[in-house]
């Protein structure tokens, strides 16, 4: 089971670890990334990550 | 949202995931009011989907489709326009109704015009099922004057 929140309320689900996306933090590698492997980018804008 | 499987599935197959800080010099440029906002943007920075709010993950799957249809539509190369009806017509596939189904319908109508080297007839027929399914939507109220008869200002 992985912890984790979806509007401040502690939840969990059941599907294991490597089944989660990961996030680039840095734009400029985000953006390289995008353009090299001919990918949109989807930008998730939140508070204190 | 983005704990769900078919999201993750769907962000794994077209995009790059970025997360930003609120904070993030970035963020200034990208003209946010609201958080979260998502945005779907090509490597150039051009914006193609804007979503305020977290959503339900089958609402969030139309948002995504919608924003990579437009991307494609954009591109304006004939497999571009194919990519693009299809994802639309996938996105509809999905469900029998949803909050995005009429916007889904209005662009799958366009996507198809371009697909079909400008198919009147199929974007004509999918504007009518738009007509008919969701009258009083938005979406519905751009279909031109002579599908929906009546009064009509612009175009």
């Amino acid at each position: 089971m992985v912890p984790f929140t979806l509007g401040g309320a502690a939840m969990t689900n059941d599907w294991p670890v490597d089944q989660a996306i990961t996030w680039e933090h840095d734009w400029e590698v985000a953006q390289r990334r995008a353009r090299d492997e001919r990918r949109l980018l989807l930008v998730d804008v939140e508070k204190d990550h | 949202m983005y704990p769900d499987p078919a999201v993750i599935a769907a962000v794994a197959a077209a995009f790059i995931p970025v997360r930003l800080d609120h904070r993030d010099p970035k963020v200034r440029e990208l003209n946010i009011v609201w958080l979260p906002t998502v945005l779907v943007l090509d490597h150039r920075g051009n914006e193609h989907a804007r979503h305020v709010n977290a959503s339900p993950p089958e609402d969030f799957l139309d948002v995504l489709s919608l924003g990579e249809a437009h991307a494609r539509l954009k591109e304006g190369r004939s497999a571009s326009h194919a990519r693009a009806e299809a994802l639309l017509a996938e996105a509809l596939a999905r469900r029998d109704d949803g909050p995005f189904h009429p916007e889904l319908l209005y662009w799958h109508a366009i996507a198809g015009y371009f697909r079909g080297k400008e198919d009147g007839d199929f974007r004509d027929r999918v504007w009518s099922d738009l007509l008919h399914r969701y009258p009083d939507s938005p979406w519905a109220h751009r279909v031109p004057q002579h599908l929906r008869g009546g009064r009509w200002i612009g175009g």
